[in-house]
């Protein structure tokens, strides 16, 4: 697989999409080192002013400021903390659920394979907006809360894929040969399934991650999402939806944030799946 | 075939109670409908007294006993706001929503498709390109962002076309071309994708280096075999674009299903949140399982 | 295929450019009002909030309304007297039919009260009525007696919302189709009702108060503020209703629009639990006046628009009292108060607020936290949602400090007095037989200018008993096109039958 993805690094995709989404989780974790405000400081004489413009007090907003004076790029930076924690919070919780459900449904079969697809079924037939909605209406409003649903809403997808995994490998004359050697099964499904189910489940969860981000920022937006003034880039472009024609910069930067995060996301996950797969290898080749 | 039949109506049934279950579990956890419905100044007595005229105050396991002995009937009680029966009243808004996805649906394939085409025709180059940032703002933009985009500039400062409610054509455009640009740009991935593979193929190669016109042999061959995974592909995004279609609603003030079951979750009105997960569940798992089957067999 | 498509297109650009052209300009005498919620359902009796409200008084007539001075004017009724402490005669209005022809008759009356106050098929409006209303008779044709269980002074305001249904109409379809298909005397009749989207309401040329002006009324429902603020500007609604305050400035340059604000029945405040300390200690409470700067919290988050009050009562209700002095903002008086009461370093305590459902909310309570941390208050700020915020309010499972708004018709400080101080009626997180006994005396006395007085000497005690942090009351801001020419309510009823076309 590394030899694979050393394929990766000459796909030009791959790591403009790669360095994108590193300077996007950098600039999250040095928000307090690079934010040229604080992103809760009201000041109300320095509301509404366009990008560029500078406040009374001479600091120059490059991105402009919201109704209540705060800095709109230190909103965006400090938001890319939430996003990201949600969306990765959400994903690692989902895959390592979902990877150890369908490890354990493909490669121990019988009932444990029979509910655990049952499952799956209902949760890939649950509406995931409403799910999201009604998760948070009923369960309540905070951050675990959300990364819960998230996560909730996406876990069936790895369940598949490392369950079909596991049902071929079962089948492989050197698992079935460790088996009958006695080898204990936790041991198999560790050291032999799990790691070649590790291809497809990292480019899902890099697509996965995009997922997330945008069911973070469309449950925000409706008001379901982190709760004010704790930037959120949903949050945000919910505050500013009503006053897209006096103040545009208000919604527009945190959509496009979000829109960049999620492309870089796709991008790498596209690359990620054009890399590991041996067809393309050989068209390349 | 028949022990296949019965095995995919057991499925659906398993899948429904599932969630059904869920949902009850969900709508009984918060809220008291009671007090939502009452005026401001009624008092604790008064929501009790409703709470159990409503059949509210039974044990878990009763009510849900109950709601699914009547849903086997038909009956998905009235709901708690407007005083109409559940299931009637969430169908009243299945046209409106229909015509929302219909038209999207509709409007994504008549774009996407040609464009998938020419982007896997013409790959490499500027129209390729062209399509890719098309189809990658589309997958990464927010919906509801495109959508309030959309008001801004053709509402507002265009004064093309009216921004919210349903009835002339104008007032579909805006939230059928919003959601349309989710789901064409997953389109037109799918069909240029597979367009790929299918140009690929040693007997078009073959037909083209004998001199054929290039459109003929796309659209009789081709098109064909890159048509099946695409459709897969769609009806398994079909639980997406209902999300979609929820935040559209929301967005455009469209009367339709999403809508109303987004008010009926915030107002914990259960009738009407449960009849239309029951509604929606049994579309999605008919749509997912009958064009899961192909890659069922496969497997 | 390519001519083809052209064509296409042109075709479509030409039916998408022509078709707003429909839409947006609606016929003459035809008036769109936007709101952010359908009713649902047209039941009065059904649907208990505002927004439907304000649509029913265009369907239906009460017997008696406010008008905007606090005076009651006859509507339905024309004459009233009371014939002893507690009954109440009301003579009818002759000739009135409703919108199906079927005659108006103190039958009529009988049937609507008797529907609200009946146990068995609770409506879901007016849950006191069957505490203060004991009976109603017809006496004849067009006289009704209402006889009340006590002395009930307030009871001539109450009677604004009571909308009166046919009986016979009622009776034969039954509720859900009545809900549907409403029938009432009111200025307009029902028309095409697409849920969610818009309804349409036709002019009753029969009125008893005879034809309104505007042929067509049409509420439509826009949940998003700039939606609604854009179907302002392109003119696709004539009436909107909260305009947001940063529209204001902008609507009243804009020569097509007009903006009409009013001093609001609602009044916004920071309630207390008063069985919890360290609230049950009145010298906290008296504190946290001190502390909080009313008229600082209008003048920043609602740019002005708003109205300081000392009292609990709305300055526009019958009973407010003038002369009450407000707390001056002392956060040195608060915080040796505070160190009295035994908190010389102040203490921490939630402050519950709802998001979105009054103007400004959270923006107040995080403006309030940020007046009380000052004194060394720390109040954190718990942002709910209204269900979860409501169920745990009515359960008295609220545990410190709420932002609640309160307001409406009845006009009258009874009202207030009943919902939110009274023990024998709904007083859950404060009460005490001081004011238990000036409540009943004030509603039970029936000389206006006695319960002014009696309502001085309440107010004055609940201001130094301070159960409330005392904010400010709201004001309502109407955006319009010029066209309309209409006037807000204090009770925000959007009644049309007195507007008209310019």
């Amino acid at each position: 697989m590394t030899a694979r993805l050393r394929g990766l690094v000459r796909d030009p995709k791959g790591v403009a999409s790669f360095a994108l989404l590193l300077a996007i989780v950098v600039a999250a974790l040095a928000a307090p080192l690079i934010a040229p405000a604080n992103p809760l400081l009201q000041s109300l004489p320095s509301s509404d002013l366009a990008p560029m413009a500078s406040g009374p007090g001479g600091a120059r907003h490059w991105l402009g400021t919201d109704e209540y004076g705060r800095d709109v790029l230190s909103r965006v930076i400090y938001g890319a903390r939430v996003s990201l924690l949600v969306a990765v919070g959400a994903v690692f919780l989902a895959g390592v659920a979902g990877v150890t459900l369908g490890i354990l449904a493909g490669f121990l079969a019988g009932p444990m394979d029979a509910v655990t697809m049952r499952l799956v079924d209902i949760q890939l037939a649950f509406p995931t907006v409403l799910l999201a909605i009604a998760w948070i209406a009923f369960i309540g409003n905070n951050l675990a809360s959300l990364i819960a649903v998230v996560a909730l809403s996406g876990w069936a997808s790895y369940v598949r894929i490392a369950r079909a995994s596991a049902l071929s490998l079962r089948a492989v004359p050197f698992v079935e040969a460790t088996v009958a050697a006695g080898a204990s099964r936790t041991r198999i499904m560790l050291r032999h399934i799990a790691p070649n189910v590790m291809g497809p489940i990292i480019v899902l969860a890099t697509l996965q991650l995009g997922r997330a981000v945008l069911l973070e920022s469309t449950l925000s937006f409706l008001g379901l999402g982190v709760q004010p003034p704790t930037p959120s880039w949903g949050s945000m472009l919910a505050d500013g939806r009503a006053q897209l024609d006096v103040a545009w910069w208000i919604a527009a930067f945190p959509g496009l944030a979000i829109t960049l995060l999620v492309l870089g996301a796709n991008l790498l996950g596209d690359a990620l799946r054009d890399a590991l797969d041996p067809r393309f290898e050989q068209r390349r080749a | 075939m028949q022990g296949y039949l019965t095995r995919r109506i057991a499925h659906s049934l398993v899948a429904l109670l599932g969630v059904t279950l869920v949902a009850f579990v969900f709508v009984n956890a918060s809220g008291d409908p009671a007090a939502l419905l009452l005026p401001g100044d009624a008092t604790p007595a008064q929501a009790a007294a409703l709470r159990r005229s409503l059949g509210l105050d039974r044990p878990f396991l009763t009510q849900y006993g109950l709601f699914v002995w009547q849903a086997v009937h038909g009956n998905f009680g009235v709901s708690f706001r407007q005083q109409l029966p559940a299931a009637p009243l969430i169908l009243s808004y299945a046209p409106a929503t229909a015509e929302l996805a219909v038209g999207a649906s509709v409007v994504s394939v008549v774009v996407a498709v040609p464009l998938g085409i020419i982007a896997a025709s013409y790959r490499g180059r500027l129209y390729d390109w062209l399509t890719s940032v098309f189809v990658l703002i589309g997958q990464s933009a927010p919906i509801f962002w495109l959508g309030l985009m959309a008001i801004w500039i053709f509402s507002l400062e265009l004064r093309l076309l009216p921004p919210f409610g349903r009835g002339t054509l104008a007032q579909l455009v805006l939230p059928v071309m919003t959601l349309a640009w989710y789901v064409s740009a997953l389109l037109t991935r799918m069909t240029r994708a597979s367009m790929l593979e299918v140009l690929d193929q040693d007997y078009i190669r073959t037909a083209r280096s004998k001199g054929l016109s290039w459109l003929p042999v796309i659209l009789k061959h081709a098109l064909r075999n890159a048509a099946i995974p695409v459709l897969t592909v769609f009806g398994l995004q079909f639980g997406e674009l209902l999300g979609g279609v929820v935040v559209t609603e929301t967005v455009f003030a469209w009367p339709g299903m999403g809508r109303a079951i987004v008010d009926a979750i915030k107002a914990r009105d259960y009738p009407v949140v449960l009849a239309t997960i029951f509604v929606a569940v049994n579309l999605l798992v008919d749509l997912s399982y009958g064009l899961l089957d192909p890659r069922i067999r496969y497997q | 295929m390519r001519y083809a498509l052209q064509v296409v297109c042109t075709l479509a650009c030409v039916l998408v450019l022509a078709a707003p052209g429909a839409v947006l300009s609606a016929a003459d005498t035809s008036v769109s009002i936007a709101q952010g919620i359908d009713a649902q359902t047209l039941d009065p009796q059904m649907d208990t909030l505002g927004s439907s409200t304000a649509i029913f008084s265009n369907l239906y007539d009460p017997l008696a309304m406010i008008d905007n001075t606090g005076k009651v004017v006859p509507a339905l009724a024309t004459g009233w007297k009371f014939l002893n402490d507690t009954t109440l005669e009301l003579t009818l209005r002759r000739g009135v039919t409703f919108q199906n022809g079927e005659p108006f008759t103190a039958r009529d009356v009988v049937f609507t009260l008797q529907r609200m106050m009946a146990t068995d098929h609770p409506v879901l409006t007016h849950p006191w009525i069957a505490d203060i209303v004991k009976s109603v008779v017809a006496v004849d044709d067009y006289t009704v007696r209402i006889t009340t269980a006590a002395p009930d002074a307030p009871l001539l305001r109450r009677l604004e919302l009571w909308f009166i249904l046919p009986a016979d109409t009622f009776q034969k379809e039954g509720a859900q189709e009545f809900g549907q298909h409403p029938v009432g005397t009111g200025a307009y009749q029902v028309g095409p009702w697409a849920k969610n989207d818009h309804l349409t309401l036709n002019a009753y040329a029969e009125y008893w108060r005879g034809a309104p002006k505007i042929s067509q009324v049409t509420f439509r429902v826009i949940p998003e503020d700039f939606a609604r603020y854009v179907a302002l500007k392109t003119g696709a609604a004539d009436i909107v209703v909260n305009l947001p305050p940063e529209r204001v400035a902008e609507a009243q340059q804009d020569p097509n629009l007009r903006v009409e604000a009013i001093h609001a029945s609602r009044t916004i405040f920071i309630g207390m639990n008063t069985w919890n300390p360290p609230f049950n200690n009145v010298k906290v409470r008296q504190a946290l006046n001190y502390a909080v700067d009313s008229t600082q919290i209008v003048q920043t988050i609602l740019k002005g628009d708003g109205y300081p009050n000392p009292s609990p009562v709305n300055q526009t209700t019958f009973g407010y009292c003038p002369t009450l002095t407000p707390y001056p903002h002392d956060p040195a008086k608060a915080r040796a108060l505070l160190a009295q009461a035994g908190y010389p370093h102040g203490f921490t305590a939630t402050l519950a607020t709802t998001i979105g459902r009054y103007l400004d909310d959270v923006q107040v309570a995080q403006a309030v936290s940020g007046q009380l941390e000052t004194v060394g208050v720390h109040a954190q700020v718990a942002q709910e949602e209204w269900p979860v915020y409501w169920g745990a309010w009515l359960s008295k499972k609220q545990p410190g400090m709420y932002l609640l708004g309160f307001g409406g018709a009845p006009l009258d400080a009874d009202y207030v007095m009943a919902s939110h101080f009274d023990s024998t009626r709904r007083g859950l997180y404060y009460n005490s037989p001081t004011s238990d006994k000036l409540i009943a005396e004030g509603r039970r006395t029936t000389s206006d200018a006695a319960r002014k007085q009696i309502y001085c000497q309440l107010q004055q005690y609940l201001q130094a008993q301070a159960p409330w942090i005392y904010l400010f009351d709201q004001q309502d801001i109407y955006g319009l096109t010029k066209r309309v020419v209409w006037q807000p309510r204090v009770d925000e009823l959007i009644w049309m039958y007195d507007a008209k076309l310019q």
